[in-house]
């Protein structure tokens, strides 16, 4: 089990939680930003962050 | 009582004796969210220190305007101002509680001893020479002076820096339009969990079809300004019981002329009716909202830019784009452009600017796509600072943030004043990026740092050192951007 955030729905593309985010989790294009799950380490921080609240929680169960 | 003589071109005002109110060491003039910066700053490097606002409340658009959303980096008294936010349930996601927000910054400015005076307006400068040494205001209380050894102007217009005599400049460069003018309303009563979870939400988070369909149906009277329709989430209402309150930035005024009364009056009426056309329109449209009700809409009209004092240096659009850096940093920020279309509806995140004859589009980064207006030829016209485009358009933003210099807090002209927050020195696109909360507030602290340290050496503030100020806002835990660059004297 492994709680990592992903962006699911409204990002405006400001790109304010690829600026915070720590390990470079997380990349931002023409269609909005990104996070990488293997990257991810869970902190929260993006969440916190992003003012849009277009950002969740998972909770992923490895294979 | 005083006799008033009619005359061919108006009224002369008769000659008379101003009481003087009182005396300070520092009088901050506009207690928005940068003359908090700036009050406690210098309350608390002990300087006499005034606040003097013309609302009934502190913090400006971020309270008063329903602006509540204190963006940008977190440092300095912002930190601590979003620390206590916290305590009292009043912060998240970046959004904060406009209620909570006044009392947080009634108590952080008292408790560093400055005084406050509400409900009052500067109306002029008391001048030395070329030195401002206090201001009349006008309040219940009638017309008095107050005298100060020094005078931030973080009043938004700059009304301090005008009376003073300080150059400015109003506008975009091309026509003097300044950016489009919101009225915040507040909506209570929302399940934002519905709306969260909501297809629209997912799909259509503009609410681009769904104002289509508004007016199809005849319920929206005129196609709706298609701002991004920013909504805050206030915190501290029970989550997950339906009963959510948001702020929303969508009624726009364009073609403002701030500066003056009558067309601030038309904005509030204008303003009003918009926000009753909306909030219905949500109520009906947006899932989530559909037993939601008007709390308010904001008792402080959202002026974005008006006058920009002509400083030591003029911040321009290219520093913003380029994430300029400079020895004087007195803080950083991170936004690229953010013009609501002065003219015409949408928002642009860039600006246009003629290079070797060529007209160019320049965005800071990617967040130029997420415009709602687009420069003629689409996105593909965007361009960053180096005339890259398409796929080979750089995302400056991504990788550093941009300094906002000293130079840009102190008038070319008239000594013993600065200013701070959005009357800054710089250009329209440049003043565009770096009005956010945050980075007002940020300024306003260096604006009462550098007072204190010209009144400990008495010098004029354009004199004072930058390295000792940078050292003693890096005590304060300001963030300069030292931990990504050596600045120069400082933490090299």
């Amino acid at each position: 089990m492994k709680t990592v955030y992903a962006v699911t729905r409204g990002c405006t593309k400001c790109g304010w939680c690829a600026h915070e985010c720590q390990v470079g989790a997380i990349t931002v294009d023409r269609d909005g930003a990104h996070i990488d799950p293997n990257k991810c380490t869970g902190c929260g921080c993006c969440y916190d962050n992003c003012a849009s609240e277009a950002i969740e929680k998972r909770i992923i169960t490895p294979a | 009582m005083l006799e008033y003589r009619r005359e061919e071109d108006g009224i002369v005002e008769p000659q008379r004796v101003l009481p003087v109110e009182s005396e300070y060491d520092v009088i901050v003039a506009g207690g928005g969210i940068a003359g908090v910066g700036a009050a406690i700053a210098a309350a608390r490097g002990g300087a006499r220190t005034l606040v003097i606002e013309q609302t009934s409340g502190l913090g400006g658009l971020a309270t008063m305007g329903l602006v509540n959303i204190p963006l940008d980096y977190r440092s300095g008294i912002g930190e601590e101002m979003i620390r206590e936010l916290e305590a009292v349930d009043g912060h998240w996601h970046r959004n904060s509680d406009p209620e909570k927000h006044k009392l947080v910054l009634d108590r952080m400015v008292r408790g560093a001893g400055c005084d406050i005076l509400f409900v009052t307006s500067v109306v002029d400068a008391v001048m030395r020479g070329n030195a401002i040494c206090g201001v009349v205001i006008e309040s219940k209380s009638g017309r008095q002076a107050i005298l100060g050894k020094r005078v931030i102007d973080c009043s938004g217009d700059a009304d301090a820096a005008y009376y003073a005599g300080c150059e400015y400049s109003v506008g975009r460069e091309s026509d003097g339009y300044v950016q489009g003018c919101s009225l915040e309303f507040r909506l209570g009563g929302v399940d934002w969990d519905a709306y969260q979870n909501s297809e629209c939400k997912a799909n259509d988070p503009r609410w681009e079809a769904l104002i289509e369909q508004g007016l199809q149906a005849g319920d929206l009277p005129y196609p709706i300004d298609n701002h991004l329709n920013w909504m805050t989430h206030v915190p501290g209402r029970p989550e997950h019981c339906g009963m959510d309150e948001v702020s929303i930035c969508f009624a726009h005024s364009r073609h403002c002329k701030p500066l003056e009364v009558r067309d601030l009056t038309r904005m509030y009426l204008e303003g009003r009716e918009q926000c009753d056309i909306l909030w219905k329109f949500i109520r009906t449209y947006v899932p989530g909202f559909g037993k939601s009700w008007l709390i308010d809409t904001a008792p402080l009209l959202g002026v974005r830019d008006s006058r920009r004092v002509l400083g030591e240096y003029t911040l321009t659009g290219f520093d913003v784009a380029r994430r300029a850096k400079f020895d004087d940093v007195i803080t950083i920020t991170w936004r690229g452009f953010d013009v609501h279309n002065p003219t015409g509806p949408g928002n642009q995140k860039w600006f246009e600017t003629v290079i070797d004859g060529e007209t160019r589009y320049i965005t800071a980064g990617l967040d130029g796509y997420g415009s709602s207006s687009f420069p003629p030829g689409g996105p593909d016209a965007l361009s960053d600072y180096l005339g890259r485009t398409g796929e080979e358009l750089q995302d400056e933003r991504q990788k550093t943030h941009y300094d906002v210099p000293y130079r840009c807090l102190v008038p070319q002209k008239v000594e013993n004043l600065l200013v701070a927050g959005r009357c800054l020195s710089a250009d329209f696109p440049g003043q565009s990026a770096t009005r956010l909360v945050m980075c007002c507030n940020a300024m306003g602290e260096a604006a009462g740092h550098a007072m204190v340290l010209s009144l400990k050496h008495d010098i004029a503030p354009r004199k004072v050192d930058r390295i000792e100020l940078q050292r003693r806002l890096i005590d304060a835990g300001c963030n300069l951007g030292q931990s990504e660059r050596a600045i120069p004297g400082v933490t090299d």
